[in-house]
């Protein structure tokens, strides 16, 4: 059992590439927004993760 | 001196001294779907090894009547034995860590080994004063030294379960329902922001069957008691135990008036049982202190409440 209580990003998901700068999780980019909605469905899944969202439109995947 | 211990009246004794000591670690298993020891090979265990225990108390005072000195070293050994069983019950819930969804948590499992080690040495010292009772009846009437060996044990073993005993989450604070929202992708247990939810599939599963928590403390010793994390872990766990973690379980602290709240959606809906069941999660005795030492007036006084 590890002692670390936060969390670590492993997937971004977003459709303007402005927004991503970088980083160590995998960034993936979206044509529009239905479509980085179902993109991070299907991420979270795979990767079982769980997903947040922030108000600029931009979806984490956080590991659980 | 080999004939006087097989002699009916120490027989008797020992006898007696066992049964009451075993009796008196099994009326201390507690088979509930909370405690631990809930399953026959856990109690099955839990029974054998305090058998033992009462075994080693009860023929400790008469190897001392013997002269046997060497008698002393058993105990030694017994605490010893014991000590292992403290260590062997935390190695194995601290292996299962693995494979809970929402762990026990270190702070919790210390508190349970330790209760087992204590519960041990209840039997112990049951049957030791079992047959130290009988021993000092003078004679050899029986019929009076049994009721005696058995009796005074038990009193002995209601008090020392008073002073053992542990407060409840229930006895320092108020459990009650709390309402899940949503301001955005943030959920919100009544005004406290807890997560980040950010699918709406997620949200409205969790609209629709959670259930959110509050736990807000009386005292300022309950803020203490509550700003544990292991203590905090320990209420969550016996609530994803108990009834099923179908998904999500979230749970915050307010640091500025010491609350602390959780949303879960369980399998099993019931909460009322679930307000139930959080009051009655024990204080940890890591967490615990000294009501006496715990003066309020000691603590700097509370400011921008």
């Amino acid at each position: 059992m590890s002692t670390k209580r936060s969390r670590d990003i492993i997937a971004v998901v977003t459709t303007d590439k402005k927004h991503l700068a970088g980083g160590k999780a995998q960034a993936f980019l979206a044509e529009t927004p239905e479509d980085c909605h179902k993109l991070t469905l299907e991420l979270a899944r795979a990767l079982q993760g769980e997903v947040a969202s922030l108000s600029n439109g931009v979806y984490l995947i956080l590991d659980l | 001196m080999a004939q006087d211990l097989l002699s009916a009246e120490y027989m008797t004794m020992i006898a007696t001294g066992i049964i009451v000591g075993t009796g008196a670690r099994i009326s201390t298993i507690k088979e509930d779907t909370r405690q631990y020891p809930s399953y026959p090979n856990g109690v099955f265990i839990n029974v054998v090894t305090g058998l033992i225990a009462a075994t080693i108390g009860a023929v400790f005072p008469i190897t001392l009547l013997t002269k046997n000195f060497v008698g002393v070293s058993f105990l030694m050994l017994a605490v010893q034995q014991f000590r292992d069983v403290r260590k062997t019950e935390r190695e194995s819930l601290n292996d299962l860590e693995k494979t809970e969804f929402t762990p026990r948590g270190s702070a919790y499992i210390d508190g349970i080994a330790k209760t087992f080690e204590s519960r041990n040495y209840l039997a112990l010292i049951c049957s030791l004063l079992s047959v130290t009772v009988m021993l000092l009846v003078p004679g050899d009437h029986w019929l009076l030294e049994v009721p005696l060996g058995v009796v005074i044990p038990f009193i002995a073993l209601y008090l020392l379960r008073r002073c053992t005993k542990g407060k409840k989450i229930g006895d320092f604070t108020d459990v009650k329902l709390a309402v899940i929202r949503f301001e955005g992708s943030m959920l919100y247990v009544d005004d406290i922001p807890v997560t980040n939810v950010g699918l709406p599939e997620a949200q409205e599963l969790l609209l629709q069957e959670g259930i959110g928590v509050m736990i807000s403390p009386r005292t300022v010793g309950g803020q203490v008691a509550l700003a544990n994390y292991g203590q905090r872990q320990t209420v969550i766990h016996e609530a994803a135990r108990t009834f099923g973690l179908k998904r999500y379980l979230y749970m915050r602290r307010d640091f500025r008036q010491g609350r602390f709240c959780f949303a879960i959606v369980p399998i099993r809906r019931d909460e009322g049982a679930l307000l139930e069941l959080v009051a009655e999660v024990p204080l940890l005795e890591s967490t615990r202190k000294s009501e006496r030492l715990r003066n309020s007036e000691g603590l700097p006084p509370s400011k921008g409440d």
